[in-house]
């Protein structure tokens, strides 16, 4: 693979997306949603600030906490997904539509090149638009006279980083669908259809019905019952048995929402991020200084779910590429 | 336009869309989202059930929230449908089968150069975007069907039988869920008439139905507040005496009203938040009266009395909005294919 | 300078293209002619290193196709059937994206393509590809097949989108890099483009060729194959008399004129039976099943 090819494609493609219609409307919109969110939290960061400074709070607030309305609408409220799968979808699916994909493999290059120059030109566009809209927001908090720390900026450079990686998840679905499906409506589709298993079917139906195989009735009705009929030491000591019961129980179906979570990306970024958006007092240890063993220990199963879809993602899109028909 | 011809492509486009993989694979992803939401007001059912029939009652604190105590009202299983409501308004992956069964409505017929040929057959442009318009809405008629008949079987297995009162209101809640999707469809039918790919039309559609669902209620509060000022009464310290505080929440009380009216407003620009409202106000008819009254005790809502008057005061300008967005998207989607370029 | 030997496509164990054997040599305007669905596609994707033969070697000047595809890439021009094009960008920004990958310098590009765009009339066009008309996208992709000047044109169909006067210009470029020494290769289906353009000719039938060389060479090679016979059709002034020879297949005839089938020339030795009416005799010629009939039976062959 020659890297001299590489860079022309993938330069070619970051300037396709950065430049296309579709890009800058969806720039447009999360601009909107995150600057609102923005505003509200720098809203509430002063709110904070006075109750602070009049000693209604010992807490002293984190423009961190500013940090977390963006990565809500960036994940949360799916704007971030929508953005990184815009570009990916017609990448391959497109060319094919449009006949130019047999002119550009008529011409010396390697078809590996071709999808890795994609790749590398979709995060790259991904990157200048979330550059773009974390430096709006530092923007806003200078201008608001919020100064952070270098340990907070560099954790907001942290979710800057995850952010990028968030998006270049669902970028990489998105691609994987490109060269799956033979049309970019069918592409984008099946992306929406593998998002809707991931962050739906399995966290949400998929662990509805395990809880109601694995652990069956919810002891909460029971001891509503019991709760209210209980006037008798023997009940007493039934009721203790049964709440311990339903903390068991309790306990269990944590496990299994959170076990089954870490098959939504959104999830694990909302997960990830909040390490990184804790305020320096809400730190686990009570340090002001989040250690690294305290964020491995948290957090490393989402971290692995979340490194691990984009470059399951790729690699799916790459070898499909690389078998694809070209007829 | 002769009624012929306009059915003869809205029949040939419903067998299109119901004999699609693409149909199948979203009606079953209906099906999943709302058979999950149900299970959990399924479950919430059960639960105020048990607790009414220890108790005598539910009741519903300041916040919505159902406890266990003293007279409320009695869980009913229209309740249970709520859970319908809920997986429509709470995803995208609901609404998702009328976009994704309008957005290449006719985009996909000018990349395959079909439109062409069919325009070149005795038949007028409009009977064409009119017939694809029928096809879609019964297409989705029938899914809203069968995500209804799928409720109903649930609950008849599990000894669960909708009063004879409440059968008006399951009907009404079917009709509304059709409009509901009709206009999500509508909105996708007209980017396809705009855009000149499919891949592109589906990324207008969900722009469009991200922006009107989710953006309007998130910039609601700061629409009113950039009308009407800063709240009045964030600003006022805890230290001023009770008397005065009492007359600074008197005046203000015009402020909240008008910021309700704001807000409301422009959540009427979401056919989500209107679908939603009328839901809930079908489905949990006790919880929804009581908040919408605010009165002083908490009421079965079979003691209060709403009338069909109360019911369209309160509901009417979102039961009008919902029958607006099709009307306008259709509309705009009828002047626009009325006049392209099919080249 | 084009050579083929054995190549083979097999996909889901139906045989595409069935142990090719083509040698075209340096210069040679080829024909490749077939229906479709006989290989002819595939065949080219082989040749122009998209695709990998499942079996047989695929030489192009010298080089492995498949071994060396890029080194193969940088002495092959091609057009590909629907060529497409990136609708954003103009007809030279396309050329100027594609033309990087030849390592050319920026101002040798930009001479190149201004030199292409105004070969094919392109020249003065400043909108984007996206609103080009058919015939001028087939024209921008001849232009993309010689951006770097290659020793092995292969063009799919080039005069499918042209209109008359389109290809009478097309025909005029291919004579010009034809002079200049080209190898060309040309997969048409129109047998009257390929007889005026194209020297050699060879013919794809169900993956296999059924006939190679010139034309001459080629009817003769085909009619051997085909059933379709002869006529000996004669004219004469005076009634014909009854003719008869073991090899005649078939006589149409009235009073002076006769149509005679046969799979050989037997002229000479009818002629005797002729010879009372050998001073009314107007015409005696022999007809051969043209081309273009033999070629159609090789298409209600698939």
């Amino acid at each position: 693979m020659g890297v001299h090819r590489l860079a022309i494609i993938a330069r070619k493609e970051t300037l396709d997306h950065i430049t296309s219609k579709k890009f800058l409307l969806l720039l447009l919109m999360l601009s909107i949603v995150v600057g609102i969110g923005a505003i509200n939290g720098i809203n509430d960061y002063q709110g904070n600030l006075e109750r602070y400074k009049s000693g209604d709070s010992s807490n002293i607030p984190s423009p961190l906490s500013i940090i977390s309305p963006v990565t809500e609408a960036i994940g949360y409220y799916g704007f971030g997904a929508i953005i990184a799968i815009a570009l990916g979808f017609d990448l391959v699916a497109g060319e094919k539509e449009t006949r130019s994909l047999r002119s550009l493999l008529s011409h010396p290059l390697y078809r590996d090149e071709i999808i890795n120059g994609k790749a590398i030109g979709g995060i790259l566009a991904l990157t200048i638009a979330i550059t773009a809209v974390f430096t709006l927001v530092f923007a806003m908090l200078l201008i608001q006279g919020i100064v952070p720390s270098l340990y907070e900026f560099s954790l907001m450079l942290i979710i800057w980083l995850i952010t990028i990686v968030f998006l270049a998840s669902n970028f990489a679905l998105a691609l994987m669908a490109s060269v799956i499906a033979g049309t970019s409506s069918n592409a984008l589709i099946l992306t929406l259809i593998i998002l809707f298993v991931l962050s739906f079917f399995i966290p949400v139906f998929g662990a509805k019905f395990t809880v109601n195989t694995m652990l069956g009735d919810n002891p909460r009705d029971e001891i509503t019952i019991v709760r209210y009929y209980a006037n008798s030491e023997e009940n007493e000591e039934y009721l203790e048995r049964l709440e311990d019961k339903q903390r068991d129980y309790n306990q269990k179906e944590s496990a299994i929402n959170d076990f089954l979570s870490l098959f939504s990306i959104q999830s694990n970024y909302s997960a990830l991020t909040g390490v990184f958006a804790k305020p320096p007092w809400d730190c686990i240890d009570g340090t002001p200084i989040l250690s690294f063993n305290e964020v491995i220990n948290k957090v490393w199963s989402e971290l692995l779910f979340f490194l691990l879809y984009p470059s399951l993602f790729f690699g799916i899109a790459y070898v499909k590429f690389m078998r694809m028909d070209l007829r | 336009m002769t009624a012929e011809r306009v059915i003869l492509i809205a029949k040939k486009e419903f067998n299109d869309y119901i004999t699609s993989r693409r149909y199948i694979a979203l009606l079953l992803m209906l099906l999943i989202v709302i058979g999950a939401s149900t299970y959990g007001a399924f479950d919430a059912y059960n639960s105020e059930l048990s607790d009414y029939a220890v108790s005598g009652s539910t009741v519903m604190d300041e916040d919505g929230n159902i406890n266990s105590g003293s007279a409320c009202y009695r869980p009913a299983p229209i309740n249970i449908f709520r859970g319908i409501v809920m997986g429509l308004v709470s995803y995208v992956f609901g609404p998702l089968i009328a976009i994704a069964m309008g957005f290449d409505a006719i985009t996909k017929e000018r990349e395959s150069g079909s439109i062409k040929s069919l325009l070149s057959h005795p038949l007028y442009r409009d009977e064409v975007i009119n017939g694809k318009a029928i096809g879609g809405i019964l297409a989705l008629t029938l899914a809203v069907t069968t995500v209804f008949v799928f409720i109903v079987a649930i609950l008849l297995i599990n000894g669960i039988v909708p009063r004879l009162d409440e059968l008006p209101g399951i009907a009404v809640l079917w009709a509304i869920s059709i409009i509901f999707l009709t206009g999500c469809f509508a909105m996708a039918m007209m980017t396809s008439v705009f855009t000149r790919t499919s891949g592109m039309s589906l990324i207008y559609a969900l722009i469009i139905f991200f922006a009107f669902a989710y953006l309007a209620p998130a910039i609601a509060p700061s629409v009113s507040g950039y009308i009407l000022g800063p709240d009045p009464m964030a600003e006022v310290s805890d230290d001023i005496p009770y008397e005065e505080y009492e007359l600074l929440a008197e005046d203000a009380k015009g402020y909240y009203t008008s910021e309700r009216v704001i807000i409301s407003g422009v959540n009427h620009l979401s056919i989500k938040h209107n679908y939603g409202e009328i839901g809930r106000a079908i489905t949990t008819p006790s919880v929804y009266w009581n908040r919408a009254i605010r009165g002083d005790s908490f009421l079965d809502y079979a003691e209060m009395g709403i009338s069909f008057e109360d019911f369209m005061e309160k509901l009417g300008s979102n039961i009008l909005m919902m029958f607006i967005y099709p009307a306008v998207f259709f509309g705009i989607s009828y002047v626009r294919f009325m006049r392209i370029d099919l080249r | 300078m084009i050579r083929t030997e054995n190549l083979t496509k097999e996909y889901n164990g139906n045989c595409v293209v069935d142990h090719l054997n083509l040698e075209i040599k340096e210069g040679e305007v080829f024909g490749f002619l077939g229906p479709n669905g006989a290989g002819k596609s595939t065949t080219i994707l082989m040749l122009t290193g998209m695709i990998e033969p499942t079996e047989g070697i695929c030489m192009i000047d010298g080089i492995d196709v498949a071994r060396n595809p890029l080194k193969a890439k940088e002495v092959i021009g091609y057009l590909p059937e629907d060529v497409g094009f990136y609708g954003n960008m103009t007809g030279k920004q396309n050329l100027d994206y594609f033309a990087r990958f030849y390592g050319i310098s920026p101002d040798g590009r930009e001479e190149r393509i201004d030199h292409l765009l105004e070969l094919v009339r392109l020249d003065s066009v400043t909108q984007t590809v996206g609103g080009y008309s058919r015939g001028m996208n087939q024209r921008l992709g001849l232009a993309q097949a010689l951006l770097n000047d290659p020793e092995v044109v292969i063009l799919d169909e080039p005069t499918a989108n042209l209109d008359p006067e389109g290809v009478a210009q097309f025909r005029k470029i291919i004579r010009k890099i034809s002079d200049e020494g080209k190898t060309i290769f040309i997969c048409s289906h129109i047998l009257s483009e390929i007889k005026q353009v194209c020297k050699t000719l060879g013919i794809l039938s169900q993956g296999k060729l059924v006939a190679q060389g010139t034309t001459e060479e080629v009817e003769e090679q085909l009619r051997e194959q085909s059933n379709i016979p002869m006529k000996i059709i004669i004219e004469s002034i005076k009634p014909l008399p009854e003719l008869s020879h073991p090899d005649i297949l078939e006589i149409t005839r009235t009073e002076n004129r006769a149509e005679i089938s046969v799979n050989r020339d037997i002229r000479r030795e009818i002629s005797g039976q002729l010879q009372e009416v050998s001073d009314g005799i107007i015409e005696m010629h022999l007809e051969k099943p043209g081309l273009e009939e033999l070629f159609l039976k090789v298409y209600r062959r698939e």
